[in-house]
């Protein structure tokens, strides 16, 4: 392990008093905060030279990103267990027998997520909810499955403490799927994340319906492409996190991302940018990704000792990792501006959508040219994500989403800009609606604007009502309320308040058109 | 008098020489108020919504006064247009689209209840702009003003949407006889959204200056005929008996409920946006009257009843 500075200790000693001091963390995030620190004093990874210059520096310079992941990383950064084997086998390190009933099916899956960690120490995928609880409700009676099923959400709302925490329902209706969205629309909570597999073919209408209706009350689920995502997994995936697709059984061991607006304040011009700095900055983040894999894999120890990995929940070579990207929108702007053309705008010409889709098409191929020997799942390859931003992003969209405040007039228009994105990303990307009022009277005209978008080969799709109070800040959940807590210096439960706190301040997010 | 000059202006634009096709064969062109892309308060889930100017009523709380009537050329609205969007040629009032910024200076410049920004279009040119928004919508809405005024072009509009496979939905206010054009017009269109502005025929006439036999007859056969979608009323304390029109409409409609027709009634409470100046004297109905009048509606045997 490499020495640091004595300067470097002392800030971290500083750090950690203020954390233990702090009026408005609560005990979990303090601890949580102080693991920070103590892992900020570490020094493991073999840095690719150059790197740092790009990754620790003023904000407006910064072009690789690597999502407070830490110096030296214990877990992989998301973790996708199979919780249909744990049902069906239970587990011995836990102590779990398999259920029998729906008491035991919630006690079992209760204990579980204690013991999934990840980059925020909580689970990013807490199953698909519906299969897994089907079984149970089918013989019962509906209003005592309904009062557990909705306990069950209560009880994650207030244990799991941030709305990365994600669970899955459909393509098909269930009764267990049917009784959740009833929980979710009642509790109106942030946590659990929620996305609905959409299949035109698969999915019926009545319950795509009471979806949307959930979605309007409690802004969620989202809805992902099913058919694109089978194929981008050969069928077995999941929706974790914001709205990543991950390997079932797997997971990701990191997620880093371009900052590519930055990235091309740096280029002359267009070729510059796609031949030169790109490439340069992409060669330095996948060595990056590279290297923190080498250390997860070979030095953690994780997949060596972890319960999750020995009772086989999880498989090593099941997971991939992600590599991110913001600000496409504006690096598009920026060149274009370069070349005199600053009356192109992204979202608004289809010349700027011409050279989103070039950049795109490039860090595509660049990446499809790049092996890690230890992505066996997605053929040795990143998964490209397109990343939804961070609290104190500045005039950085997230993605490649249009900018909040410039979103085409007719709805239409910008769905034909989305379309060309969205199929470069298997670990998700996603746009969101917020929905006027008028809607909760006529949810089937989400649904055809949902149809159509899959149809148009978008991947991921979140609406929301314009005036409830829990919304989707970028991919995640959180309350208004609790956020107006925040502001007044009060602590609140969930770590992704204050998140979407500074995403409000800093991106707009509630000002985003309404449809 | 509304009647007449909407008439006048229909043949106007059958002598028109742009009106005309290739082989002779003539091509309406209707006034176009406004295509809504996207709407989802125009019929089931979303629709393109298409509105036509000129109406043949006089609805005193009328929320879209200026597709009244049809632009007389008067000029008025020129000089106030902030980007010259609406200007004069040869005589005539023009407009140019992309110059509109949409601030409605004309709107309120306009004392004859018109507007200047009208396109004149084809069915073909209104389906082709609809078109775009495939496969995003369902159907097309064609709203007003009111959009019977024009049937050669909802039946060839109507024909368009059926050869696509996409719904096609008249909003009207039931001023027309669909019994003479049962062949012509009904088979092209899924359905019409009818207001039943009163049912009492005096009430009617206070509303809206006429008398509602026409639309009465026509709730009844488009019932008989299975494509009434949707009938609406517009609760205005004061100015109708509310109860006495949800009431008796509902009785009416109830024996196709029965057979299983899908009718819905809309009650919309009265609101003051958009209304002429001069009969702002309206008030808009409580809520529990609104409720009272959706079980009403229940009683009498409907079963979807919607509260706007």
């Amino acid at each position: 392990m490499k020495e640091i500075s004595m300067e470097k200790v002392e800030a971290a000693r500083q750090a950690m008093l203020e954390t233990v001091k702090s009026k408005s963390l609560t005990h979990e995030q303090k601890v949580a905060t102080m693991a920070n620190h103590a892992d900020s004093l570490l020094s493991v990874l073999n840095l690719p030279e150059g790197l740092l210059e790009v990754l620790r520096c003023e904000p407006e310079k910064q072009c690789i990103c690597d999502l407070f992941e830490g110096n030296a990383p214990m877990r992989p950064r998301y973790i996708i267990p199979d919780y249909e084997k744990f049902f069906r086998e239970g587990s011995a390190f836990l102590q779990v027998e398999p259920p029998k009933d729906l008491y035991e099916a919630i006690n079992a899956l209760q204990i579980f997520y204690k013991h999934v960690p990840s980059v925020t120490n909580y689970p990013v995928y807490v199953g698909q909810l519906d299969t897994l609880l089907d079984p149970f409700v089918q013989d019962m009676d509906e209003e005592l499955a309904f009062k557990m099923i909705k306990l069950f959400c209560i009880q994650m709302d207030r244990t799991i403490l941030d709305s990365f925490a994600h669970a899955n329902i459909g393509p098909k209706a269930t009764k267990a799927g049917r009784l959740l969205l009833r929980a979710m629309a009642e509790t109106k909570d942030a946590v659990p994340n929620l996305t609905l597999k959409y299949d035109e073919e698969l999915t019926e209408d009545d319950f795509a319906i009471e979806a949307i209706r959930c979605a309007m009350a409690s802004a969620k689920p989202s809805f992902c492409n099913h058919r694109m995502y089978s194929k981008d997994f050969s069928g077995n995936y999941v929706i974790a996190s914001c709205y990543n697709g991950l390997a079932y059984g797997g997971g990701a061991y990191t997620l880093v991302r371009l900052i590519l607006s930055n990235i091309a304040k740096r280029a002359k011009d267009r070729k510059d940018f796609l031949e030169k700095e790109l490439p340069y900055i992409m060669d330095l983040c996948v060595r990056y990704m590279d290297e923190r894999i080498r250390f997860i894999v070979e030095e953690s120890g994780f997949f060596e000792n972890n319960f999750l990995a020995k009772e086989g929940f999880i498989h090593r070579d099941r997971f991939s990792a992600m590599f991110g990207l913001v600000g496409l929108a504006e690096a598009v702007n920026i060149l274009l501006e370069k070349e005199g053309k600053g009356d192109c705008r992204f979202g608004h010409s289809k010349e700027a959508t011409e050279l989103g889709v070039e950049i795109m098409d490039c860090i595509s191929a660049f990446n499809e040219a790049h092996k890690n020997p230890y992505c066996e799942v997605s053929n040795g390859h990143f998964l490209l994500h397109a990343q939804v931003g961070i609290s104190t992003d500045v005039e950085i969209s997230p993605g490649t989403r249009i900018p909040i405040g410039e979103e085409p007039e007719n709805l239409a228009d910008q769905m034909e800009v989305l379309s060309h994105f969205h199929h470069y990303f298997p670990s998700g990307t996603g746009d969101l609606f917020p929905i006027d009022r008028t809607i909760h009277q006529n949810p089937e005209y989400v649904l055809d604007i949902m149809k159509g978008a899959f149809q148009k080969n978008l991947r991921y799709l979140s609406f929301y009502s314009n005036d409830s109070d829990v919304i989707r800040i970028t991919g995640y959940l959180v309350k208004k309320s609790e956020m107006d807590k925040l502001k007044q210096g009060k602590s609140v439960l969930q770590d992704t308040v204050a998140l979407g706190l500074g995403a409000a301040e800093n991106g707009k997010i509630l000002e985003r058109k309404v449809r | 008098m509304q009647e007449l000059a909407v008439k006048k202006e229909k043949q106007e634009d059958r002598e028109k020489p742009e009106s005309r096709v290739g082989g002779g064969q003539a091509e309406i062109k209707v006034p176009v108020n406004k295509i809504i892309p996207f709407s989802s308060v125009d019929g089931p889930g979303n629709r393109t919504a298409i509105f036509l100017q000129a109406c043949n009523l006089d609805c005193k709380y009328c929320h879209n006064p200026e597709t009244r009537a049809l632009c007389i050329h008067c000029g008025d609205c020129i000089p106030g247009c902030p980007t010259k969007a609406i200007y004069w040629e040869e005589g005539r009032v023009a407009f140019s689209p992309e110059k509109c910024i949409g601030c409605d200076q004309c709107i309120h410049a306009c004392s004859h209840n018109a507007s200047p920004r009208i396109r004149r279009m084809s069915a073909k040119e209104v389906f082709q702009e609809a078109s775009k928004n495939l496969p995003f919508i369902r159907g097309i809405t064609v709203s007003g003003g009111e959009c019977t005024l024009y049937p050669e072009f909802l039946r060839e509009l109507g024909m368009l949407c059926k050869k696509r496979g996409i719904g096609f939905l008249l909003d009207s206010n039931g001023y027309y006889d669909f019994s003479k054009d049962e062949k012509d017009l009904l088979p092209y269109i899924d359905g019409v959204m009818l207001d039943i502005k009163a049912y009492n025929g005096e009430e009617h006439k206070r509303v809206t200056g006429f008398s509602n036999e026409e639309i009465l007859k026509n709730m009844r056969i488009l019932a008989e005929y299975d494509k009434l979608f949707e009938v609406r009323t517009v609760v205005v304390p004061g100015l109708f008996s509310g109860k006495d029109t949800v009431e008796k409409v509902s009785k009416e409609l109830s024996p196709y409920v029965r057979k299983g027709q899908k009718i819905r009634y809309k009650i919309i409470a009265y609101r003051e946006f958009g209304v002429r100046e001069q009969y702002r004297q309206f008030e808009s109905p409580g809520e529990e009257e609104l409720k009272a009048l959706k079980e009403l509606a229940e009683q009498e045997g409907m079963q979807d009843i919607l509260l706007i």
